[in-house]
Order: structure tokens, then C-alpha cells, then sequence
């Protein structure tokens, strides 16, 4: 079996005749709304004809850096397209609109393709609530297997796939694909889920060796509880940019520096980190190395990236917070009327918040920084900074309802509520009517503070919430857009 | 000091200085609507011009069983003569619908930090709010700390005990109860499955194992075995008959008690009957039970059964298909976000089969015919589609049934979750007990979440009850 590396977490695995292509993005870029594509890194072009005589197409799940609408135009409709039961309706009526016959699979019966039996798994209950719809995909030769793939990227090990090892009922694959989705951010920069009332850009903690905790987290702890230990290890993932000021790559995303660090400290597990295009031969214990040349990387691109971040650190820079992915309101009027509209929102969201963990986690805490909590403790502010404009409204526990909060200034509110977003406006209606997708906004125009995990703040509400768990509707909304501009 | 029962969980505390209404229900039933009463058990009568003055009234929870609109209201218009002052205690998280009902009936309401002493008379009181972890519908729940110079209690109310209770025990922060009222709200359904229980026939953990033991355990020696004396213990809860009398206790408080002090060395364990005082300084139930609650032989409790209407009822229109759907669809996006939702996405087999994204149905029950909302988790919505009766448990892993009316009523904030859920609603689910589609609602259409439904429902109560 050979497994080709195509960029971020996109994989072609073939053996023999039959090919699986696996997550496509094919472009130099990728994404749902036009105006925010990201592009691919390393940066490399696909000549997308050599996939022309692909068998199947499968989808782990619908996130704009799995499910690329351009992508898949690229490719041949003669494909089989098969996707889990979980992913979103909305995911697959484009899929159908594009020309493919679709099969959404629900169970881990092997199903022979060709000369390859497939077999998905979803992923395991404990996974981060915004990836509970990935299917897990388990690939072996369909005449005498010996070197069974699994592909595990961006949610936990499916419970299920662990039993069929477990009790036999699968071989133990000879190589496991991991996702190293850190994305540590440098000293200066922000993360997605960065908390602003606790570490802020400027953090001291942001230096060290924070490489060892992400190979560690990726290549030990996420397999701990597997039945077998796995003879390769793949790394994927964290294969893309958003084009800051002064930075666009982030640390500890050069899979094969990484897997040749890991390499060093491993006595028995080959951890294979490749660049796009690239493959890795396996055919029982035996594993070689190619490479296919329909894939290049635009070299002089990739070093430049890298010199980038490099002189980013040395220098010291920082980013700031953009004042608004949308064009910014260009007067008050428009303000106090998009307030309005705002504030009817918080109306509607106010319970979800409150059962959500976000919720869950406020109510539990007394003391905060110190001081006995009150009943305010979530509070949203709005912003224009081209108006200067500034709006807090918090929630009241024991109303259930948002409040108008009088002061809007951040260091007080940071240090007033345990749980916090700072929020252009604009922004936040254009996530709520979903002209853009949180995912555009995160790391970008938010600032956010929490106590507790990162998965307990407001931005992973919204992630639920507007995110195509919680509002399939929405993303329909920006499919439909995209679908208008490819035909 | 002396704790005389009033019924369920509702309590006289006095010195001789000072006396306290603790979650008073004087009512002989509760409940949202008038036609569906909760009905107090054993049932007894209060005897309100004779009931002596009180000082000040304390709520530990707004749940609906001790936080009684009808009672409080009564008490201020008709027997103000019984208020020596209008002030009535919370704690610092009772939701606010609750408080602002107290308000507009014209007391004057004390919202009190927990773990803070604050006193009425002679009497010092302190709230714990629960241990940590507990299940979200309980955890705005406080237990209350009622001590005098020389005698103290904790009630413990509908949550668990908070470990800083204990360890405020421990440091000599308060004195150790000389009495422990614990709650005992340990039920199954009488008949077929209703509320939380389960419509397949799958072993719950719940009742399995010795469950009437781990529950004594609970309730008795696990307690104890964190405090520095050997309290009192008064086994106290589950005093009230749902309308429908779908609900069996299994194992009445006084069975308990016997056989706890069966199992005891010295001390004695007890439940107290309406009308019965405990006396805190002698450790003993006094031989003069309270004359002005008067306890109800069983042909009484026959004949007010006549009040209550079991059939479906139909005068009253209902929600249309549409609005039940505009309703669910917005309700489909928290279920899906929230722990519930990992369950039902985490469930891709069911009886053998691959189960598609169709996986909860919720069907209204009605004389006139039935609806069907299936939620589709690819949707995030909710689908009216064709009645498929009982065919439907085989086909999906998760559903709720449930009265059309009641259901429509419970949207509309005419009756409250927990109503619905003890009255008609039954479900079935392949996960636990507490990730299962009712007890989703019962975080949903919580009172702390959804001020305007658990105010409708407060002004509603103020009406209802028998007398």
C-alpha cells in the first residue's frame, strides 16, 4: 500500500489498482467564504489531472479544511463519494450538486473496493463536541492484508476501532496518521482559544520547549489506551496559514522536523513526517520512502515563510488584534441599529450559554480572582474601533437574561468576569446572519478570556453554536454562495 | 429547639424565642395547574388560625415542592397576623423569576451569601450550596445550617451535601449537627416507565445492586462518617402522590427508618408524619404532636383524588404542529451542543442495525391522534413526519412520549418540566440516565435558565392547590 501526502490532511492511499483520496484540498488555498480562503502550507501546487482515475472520495467531515467546494469540482464524478452518517445535510446536497453518487456509511463492516476494504469508525464520544461528527477510515489490502493504514485526524481514537483491534476482529494497523493540529502561537501572536485574562500576546510562557509537549501530546498521550503499538506513526495536520501582520507560519508545524526529532528519541515506533508529496511504501514490516512528481512545493515560498517566522522571534513583533475581518460600520447610526439587532440575538442565546459548559462552568465557580463572584459573570462586548464604540452587556445568572453592562473598558471587564469575548460587531452579525464563518473570525478580530480549560470559554460556544453543529443553516448559507460562483 | 414536620419537606423550627417556616407548603397539594396536583402524602390539613406566628420564612430551592406561590401568597393577604416580620430568606443563586414572585407579593426578600451566618432571633442560619458536581437541576439547591446557642441542625433539601459543610464541621467553623434532616427522594414508576426511567428493558444501575441499601448508606452512614459526632438522622422527602399515581417510592421513609435502627448501635433513626415534632435537646419525638396540622385519614386522600382529571385532556386548544416545531428547532441547537447531543451522535447502532441521522423522535400523545417530530442530527432539526406508534422504539435509540397537552402547557410555561416529566412523560435511550432525552429537558426548560416560563408557571401555582 502506498500513502501519498498531499498537503495539510489530505492523503491518496492506493494498492494496486484502486485509489482512495482522502479529505481533497487540491488548491493553494482552501475555504467556504471567498474573501477568507487559507492557504496551504508548506505552499505547493497539485496537478489535479493525476487524480483522474481516483476510485473513491471519502469526507471525514465537513470543516472548510476538510470539505473544500473547489477541490472537489476538480475531481472526476466517476468517483465513489462516501461520507458518514454523522456529517451535516447541508455537506451532502453539495456533494450531490456537484455531480457525485454519495454513500453515507454508519457502521464498521469492512467494504471491499477493488484491490482495497475500507472500514470507518466515528470518532469517540470524549472528542471536543465541534468534531463529533468525524469518521475515522481503516484501509488494508482486500487480498492477503498485511498493512493495514487508520487514519485518526482531529478527533480522539475511535472506541470502536479500539475494540475491533483489541479482539482481532481488525489487525493491528501497521501505520497509524495522527493530526498535530497545536498550532502554537509565537511570543507576540494570538490562538484561536488564546486567553487574553491570563496569558495576553506577551507572555513569558509562550517561550520553551513547547515542541516536546506537542510531540508528546500527539505521539504518546492520544495513543495511550490503544491495543497495539502502532510500527509507524504518521504526522498531518496544522497545514495552513492565516496571513497575519508580520507572520503567517506558526512553530512546530514542519512535520518532517518534527518526526525526525521524534525519530531521535524513539527506540521502536518510525514516526514519518512528509512533506506534499511525498509517500511512504509499506508492505508488511517493510516501509520505504517516494515521491510522485505531480506535487510541487514552491520552495523559494516555503523559505521565505519560515525566514518570516524566524524574524518574527528575533525581532521580538507583535501582532495586534484586526479591528474587523467585515468592513467596519462608517457611522454611529449604523452602530446603535446593528446594536439592536445584537442585543435580540443575546436574547435567543442566553439559555444555550447558560447550559453550555461555558454556562456550566461559571455557575459552578465562587471566588474569582480573590473576590466572591456576583450574578454577572459572562459578559460580550461589541466593538467598532474605526468609531471608537464600545458596548458590554453580561449575563445574569439569576435572570437567565443579558444585561446592559455600564463600563465596556477591557481591563476592567477582564477583571471583573471570569468569562469574557471582545467582538467587532460587524463581526458578530456577520457569524450570526452567516456572511462568514466563526472560523474566519477566530484568531483574527476576537479576544476572548476564560478560567478553567480552553474548551470552556464563549468562543467554543460559538464554535457549537453558530458552527455547523448547532446552525447547519448557516453553513448552508455560505455553501449555496459558493456553489453560485462555481457555476 | 424543636423541628416540627408540616409535610414533605416543609418545616416548623422553634425556640423558645423564635420560630422559622423552612420551604413552607401548607396546602394540602402543589402544582402549576389547578386539574393536576401534586397531592401531599400522608395528606393533612393546616390548621392556619391556629398555626403560631413566625418570624421569618427561608427557602432553600424554588422547585416546586418547596417553593409554594399559593402558600406564600395566602400567608401575607389572609394571615399577615402570622408574619412578625415580612422578610423572607434565599440563598445567594435562587433564580430570580422565584424572587421576584416573593417580591410582588409584598414581602421583603433577603438574598444571603452562602456560608455566611445570618440570624432571626435566636436562631443563626447558613446556606451550603451543593457538592460540586451535581446534577445541574439541584445545583442552585442550598442546605440550611439552623443552630441556637445550644443546638444546631443542617437540612439538607433536594442536593447533596456540600464537602465545605463538612469541612467547616471539621475546622469548628459551625458546631456539629446534633440532627441531620437528609432527603430521600428515591422513586421508580408504578407502572410501565415514566420520567427518567427507562422504556427498554435494560438494567438500570439505579435500581440494581442493593439498591435500597446503597440508598440507606447514602442517606445515613456516609454522612455520618464525615462528621465529628454521631448526629440525629430524620429521613425526610418524597411526601407527595403525583395526580396520575404513576410514581412508586418503593420504600416509605419510616420503612427506612426501622430498619436503619435496626441496624443501629444507641441512636435511633426517624421519619416524622405531618404534625410531629422532633426535640432537638432531648433527642426525641415529643409525645404532642402540633395541633394545628391534622393528619387526613386515607378516605380523605380517596375522595380528593376526585378533584384531579386523568383523562387526556382536550378542551383547551393546543399548540399547532408548526409551533411545536419552531419550538423544537430552536431547542434542537442547545440539544446538540451540550453533552446530550455527544449521545445521541455517539450512537451509531441500534438493535443490530446502523441507525442514519435520524435518532431521537418525540411523539405527542393525544385522544384525537398523534404527532411525530423526529430530530435529525445532520439537520440540526426537527421533521413532522407520519406516527409510527410503538413501531418507533425499535427504529430509533432514543425517544420521549408524552401527553400533547402537556406538553403544549409545559411550552407555554403553564406547567414545569418536572410536572410533565411525573405526569406523562416516558422516554427510552442507550446511554445513562443523565445523558437521556427527559433529563435534557429538565435542564432545558429549567427554572434558572427560562425566567418567563418558571414566572408563568409561579402565577399559575398562585392559583392552583387544593383546599
Amino acid at each position: 500500500m502506498i500513502a501519498t501526502f498531499l498537503g495539510h490532511q489530505t492523503w491518496l492511499i492506493e494498492h494496486n489498482k484502486t485509489k482512495v483520496l482522502i479529505d481533497p484540498l487540491l488548491c493553494k488555498d482552501f475555504g467556504l467564504t471567498d474573501d477568507h480562503r487559507l492557504e496551504i502550507y508548506p505552499p505547493r501546487r497539485v496537478d489535479h489531472r493525476a487524480l483522474n482515475d481516483i476510485d473513491i472520495v471519502f469526507l471525514s467531515h465537513e470543516h472548510s479544511d476538510h470539505f473544500d467546494i473547489e477541490s472537489l469540482n476538480l475531481l472526476p464524478r466517476t468517483a465513489a463519494f462516501i461520507v458518514g452518517s454523522t456529517i451535516v445535510e447541508p455537506v451532502k446536497r453539495c456533494i450531490r450538486n456537484l455531480g457525485f453518487s454519495l454513500t453515507e456509511v454508519s457502521d464498521n463492516a469492512p467494504r471491499v473496493y477493488g484491490d482495497l476494504t475500507l472500514r470507518f469508525y466515528p470518532a469517540d464520544p470524549q472528542t471536543a463536541f465541534w468534531e463529533g461528527r468525524v469518521f475515522q477510515i481503516h484501509l488494508e489490502e482486500t487480498i492477503n492484508p498485511n498493512s493495514g493504514i487508520f487514519l485518526a485526524v482531529d478527533a480522539l481514537v475511535s472506541e470502536v476501532f479500539k475494540d475491533d483491534v483489541a479482539s482481532k476482529r481488525v489487525a493491528e494497523p501497521k501505520l497509524v496518521i495522527l493530526s498535530n493540529n497545536s498550532r502554537i502561537s509565537p511570543p507576540g501572536a494570538f490562538q484561536s482559544l488564546e486567553n487574553w485574562g491570563k496569558l495576553a500576546n506577551k507572555s513569558n510562557k509562550k517561550v520553551g520547549p513547547l515542541g516536546v509537549g506537542v510531540l508528546t501530546s500527539v505521539l504518546t498521550a492520544y495513543l495511550d489506551d490503544f491495543p497495539a503499538r502502532p510500527p509507524n506513526i504518521a504526522l498531518c495536520g496544522g497545514g495552513f496559514i492565516k496571513r497575519f501582520d508580520g507572520f503567517a507560519a506558526f512553530p512546530f508545524s514542519e512535520q518532517e522536523e518534527l518526526s525526525k526529532l521524534a525519530n531521535a528519541l524513539s527506540l521502536d515506533v518510525n514516526v514519518v513526517g512528509l512533506k506534499p508529496g511525498q509517500s511512504v511504501l509499506l508492505d508488511g514490516s517493510d516501509v520505504s520512502y517516494g515521491h510522485i512528481d505531480w506535487v510541487s512545493i514552491d520552495t523559494a515560498q516555503h523559505s521565505a515563510l519560515t525566514e518570516e517566522l524566524k524574524r518574527f522571534i528575533e525581532l521580538e513583533r507583535t501582532i495586534n488584534v484586526k479591528e474587523s475581518v467585515l468592513p467596519d460600520f462608517t457611522s454611529p447610526t449604523d452602530y446603535v441599529n446593528s446594536l439592536e439587532a445584537a442585543t435580540r440575538e443575546l436574547d435567543r442565546i442566553a439559555k444555550s450559554l447558560l447550559l453550555f459548559l461555558t454556562g456550566k462552568k461559571a455557575l459552578a465557580l465562587d471566588v474569582f480572582k480573590n473576590r466572591k463572584l456576583g450574578s454577572n459573570r459572562i459578559v460580550f462586548v461589541f466593538r467598532s474601533d474605526g468609531l471608537k464604540l464600545r458596548s458590554a452587556y453580561s449575563l445574569n445568572f439569576l435572570s437567565g437574561k443579558f444585561e446592559v453592562e455600564s463600563r465596556a473598558d477591557e481591563k476592567f471587564l477582564i477583571e471583573n468576569y471570569p468569562f469574557g469575548v471582545d467582538i467587532p460587531l460587524v463581526d458578530f452579525l456577520g457569524m450570526v446572519n452567516g456572511d462568514l464563518q466563526i472560523w474566519d473570525i477566530v484568531e483574527v478580530s476576537i479576544k476572548s478570556w476564560f478560567e478553567g480549560g480552553i474548551f470552556d470559554g464563549v468562543i467554543p460556544f460559538f464554535y457549537g453554536y453558530y458552527g455547523e453543529n448547532g446552525s447547519p443553516e448557516l453553513l448552508e448559507k455560505v455553501i449555496a454562495k459558493k456553489m453560485e460562483c462555481i457555476s | 429547639m424543636k423541628i416540627t414536620a408540616l409535610g414533605h419537606e416543609s418545616w416548623l423550627v422553634s425556640d423558645n424565642v423564635s420560630n422559622i417556616l423552612i420551604d413552607p407548603l401548607l396546602y394540602p397539594s402543589f402544582g402549576s395547574d389547578k386539574k393536576l396536583q401534586f397531592e401531599l402524602s400522608p395528606g393533612r390539613d393546616i390548621n392556619w388560625e391556629a398555626m403560631p406566628q413566625v418570624s421569618a420564612i427561608v427557602f432553600t430551592t424554588e422547585h416546586l415542592q418547596h417553593f409554594h406561590p399559593k402558600s406564600l401568597k395566602t400567608l401575607i393577604e389572609r394571615y399577615s397576623d402570622k408574619l412578625l416580620s415580612k422578610t423572607v430568606f434565599i440563598p445567594e443563586l435562587f433564580p430570580a423569576a422565584a424572587a421576584d414572585f416573593v417580591e410582588e407579593c409584598g414581602y421583603c426578600v433577603e438574598r444571603v451569601e452562602i456560608q455566611t451566618s445570618f440570624h432571626v432571633g435566636s436562631l443563626t442560619l447558613r446556606y451550603y450550596m451543593p457538592k460540586k458536581g451535581v446534577l445541574f437541576w439541584d445545583n442552585r439547591v442550598a442546605s440550611l445550617y439552623v443552630a441556637n446557642e445550644d443546638r444546631s441542625g443542617l437540612f439538607q433539601s433536594d442536593t447533596k451535601i456540600s464537602e465545605s459543610f463538612y469541612t467547616e464541621v471539621k475546622q469548628g467553623v459551625i458546631g456539629c449537627p446534633n440532627v441531620l434532616i437528609v432527603t430521600n427522594n428515591f422513586n421508580r414508576s408504578a407502572t410501565g416507565a415514566i420520567g427518567l426511567d427507562n422504556l427498554l428493558p435494560i438494567e438500570d444501575e439505579k435500581y440494581s445492586n442493593l439498591s435500597g441499601l446503597r440508598l440507606l448508606d447514602e442517606l445515613t452512614s456516609a454522612p455520618i462518617k464525615k462528621l465529628t459526632h454521631v448526629p440525629t438522622i430524620i429521613i425526610a422527602g418524597n411526601g407527595y402522590v403525583p395526580p396520575r399515581k404513576n410514581i412508586d417510592p418503593i420504600w416509605s421513609n419510616k420503612a427506612l427508618a426501622d430498619i436503619a435502627t435496626q441496624l443501629s448501635i444507641v441512636t435511633k433513626v426517624y421519619a416524622l408524619d405531618p404534625g410531629e415534632v422532633y426535640d432537638v435537646d432531648s433527642s426525641k419525638i415529643t409525645g404532642n404532636s402540633a395541633d394545628w396540622i391534622v393528619l387526613c385519614d386515607e378516605s380523605y386522600r380517596k375522595d380528593s383524588q376526585g378533584c384531579v382529571e386523568l383523562s387526556p385532556r382536550t378542551t383547551e386548544p393546543l399548540l399547532s404542529s408548526e409551533e411545536i416545531k419552531k419550538h423544537l428547532d430552536e431547542m434542537a441547537k442547545t440539544w446538540l451542543i451540550t453533552s446530550y447531543g455527544q449521545a445521541l451522535m455517539a450512537q451509531h447502532q441500534y438493535l443490530g442495525l446502523s441507525v442514519g441521522p435520524q435518532r431521537l423522535v418525540i411523539q405527542l400523545t393525544s385522544a384525537t391522534g398523534n404527532l411525530q417530530f423526529v430530530l435529525d442530527i445532520s439537520k440540526t432539526a426537527f421533521l413532522l413526519v407520519e406516527n409510527e406508534g410503538v413501531g418507533a422504539i425499535k427504529k430509533y435509540p432514543f425517544g420521549i412520549i408524552v401527553g400533547y397537552a402537556d406538553y403544549s402547557k409545559l411550552i407555554e410555561g403553564k406547567l414545569q418540566a418536572w410536572e410533565v416529566v411525573n405526569l406523562s412523560a416516558s422516554q427510552w435511550y442507550v446511554c445513562g440516565r443523565y445523558q437521556s432525552p427527559l433529563a435534557f429537558w429538565l435542564e432545558y426548560y429549567n427554572e434558572q435558565v427560562d425566567y418567563d416560563r418558571a414566572y408563568r408557571s409561579y402565577t399559575l401555582s398562585a392559583d392552583a392547590a387544593l383546599s
